[in-house]
């Protein structure tokens, strides 16, 4: 893995860092997908029977959230480059996106 | 650590989380309002929309009133006592000041139960009167409500309007005068009054009539009084969920700055001691 030889000394802690960002990013992209799902139900046809989804996804997105922060400081990531990656998550197909680009990132340094 | 935190830079981004959390804590409560609303009205549709039962399976004789019984629709079977017969005044129907028609029922149980059999306008009109209580057994259909609070009583007890029918009566009871003779006047149903008027044993709520099955025939009772709705409390769980969610976000967002405040303290640590900077002094 090329992220381990990374300068800051910290190494493995990032490569463990981007893996569980890598894993949130994926996590919730699916998860933003379902709860599209769930808006058009409730919205579009009055069908509730997903909405027990959305606040589970409130916490995978809070996760989300957590992993980005914790590798952004790791990084040294600015903080309108964290909340941006951040805000990747609530756009669909954006955290995939967004994923991808972190990890060449990473693994480029 | 803490003066790093108390630089420019890093207090105007603390007056920046702190506005976050403000905004995140707002949409909190909003959400947690949203819950109570939601479940209130859930619980609310649930006891209505809940099946007719027995009375018995929620309400015992001489026992306290449970939350559960407060608005369930109720089957009881008994039969009417014409002598234990009570006008409530102050009643609102419709938006016009009037009287319950509260009748003693001796149910299977052997004990009275209130039945409120409707509302008139007049404690002289012929629906008052304890002539139109049907005399055989009954079966009968309702609401099951609690036992007026005290307040309630003081509420109808200043509404002025209720006077109006009863010159007669003062305080607590006392007797209307066109409605027969013997009928009670009361500004509250309550159980710990009644009882002393009817004996025990004697239910604690009363039943609001919504349908009477009686034999033989029986002149018209008082109009009916529409079942109460009742104001139970509960959350809807997913609002509560939402509410914590935005106060947890706003919790994360102070510890992001105040992990960025300490990092940011380390490197330059880090950088005063040129060189030494094993961990994170590599800017």
């Amino acid at each position: 893995m090329s992220v381990s030889s990374t300068r800051n000394g910290a190494g493995s802690g990032v490569a463990a860092a981007l893996r569980r960002f890598e894993v949130m990013a994926f996590v919730v992209g699916i998860g933003l997908l379902i709860l599209c799902v769930e808006v058009v139900l409730h919205y579009g046809f009055d069908n509730d029977s997903l909405a027990w989804w959305s606040p589970i996804h409130g916490v995978l997105y809070l996760l989300y959230v957590i992993t980005t922060a914790d590798l952004g400081m790791r990084l040294r990531w600015s903080l309108g480059r964290m909340v941006g990656v951040m805000l990747a998550g609530v756009v669909p197909f954006f955290s995939f996106v967004m994923e991808r680009k972190v990890a060449r990132e990473v693994q480029v340094r | 650590m803490l003066r790093n935190a108390l630089r420019p830079r890093w207090l105007a981004l603390l007056a920046l989380v702190l506005a976050v959390c403000v905004a995140f804590g707002w949409m909190g409560s909003w959400q947690l309002g949203v819950a109570r609303d939601k479940g209130t009205e859930q619980a609310r549709r649930e006891v209505v929309s809940s099946p007719r039962v027995p009375m018995e399976q929620v309400l015992q004789p001489q026992q306290g009133f449970p939350l559960t019984a407060d608005g369930r629709r109720v089957a009881v079977r008994g039969r009417y006592d014409a002598r234990r017969h009570v006008l409530v005044s102050g009643r609102l129907q419709h938006g016009v000041s009037g009287w319950w028609v509260v009748t003693a029922v001796r149910t299977s149980a052997g004990a009275w139960l209130p039945v409120v059999r409707g509302w008139v306008p007049s404690p002289d009109a012929a629906a008052a009167s304890p002539d139109r209580v049907p005399s055989g057994p009954v079966r009968l259909e309702g609401v099951l409500q609690p036992d007026d609070a005290p307040a309630d009583a003081s509420a109808a007890a200043d509404d002025s309007a209720a006077d109006d029918g009863a010159p007669a009566d003062d305080a607590a009871s006392g007797t209307a005068s066109g409605a027969g003779t013997g009928t009670r006047a009361l500004r509250a149903l309550d159980a710990a009054e009644l009882v002393n008027l009817w004996g025990a044993p004697i239910y604690n709520g009363f039943l609001v009539l919504t349908a009477e099955q009686a034999t033989g025939s029986v002149a018209p009772g008082p109009e009916h009084v529409p079942p109460p709705t009742v104001q139970p409390t509960g959350l809807a769980w997913r609002n509560v969920a939402y509410a914590v969610q935005w106060w947890v976000f706003a919790g994360f967002a102070l510890v992001l700055w105040w992990k960025m405040v300490r990092q940011d303290a380390r490197e330059r640590q880090a950088a005063g001691q040129a060189g030494f900077g094993e961990d994170g002094g590599t800017a």
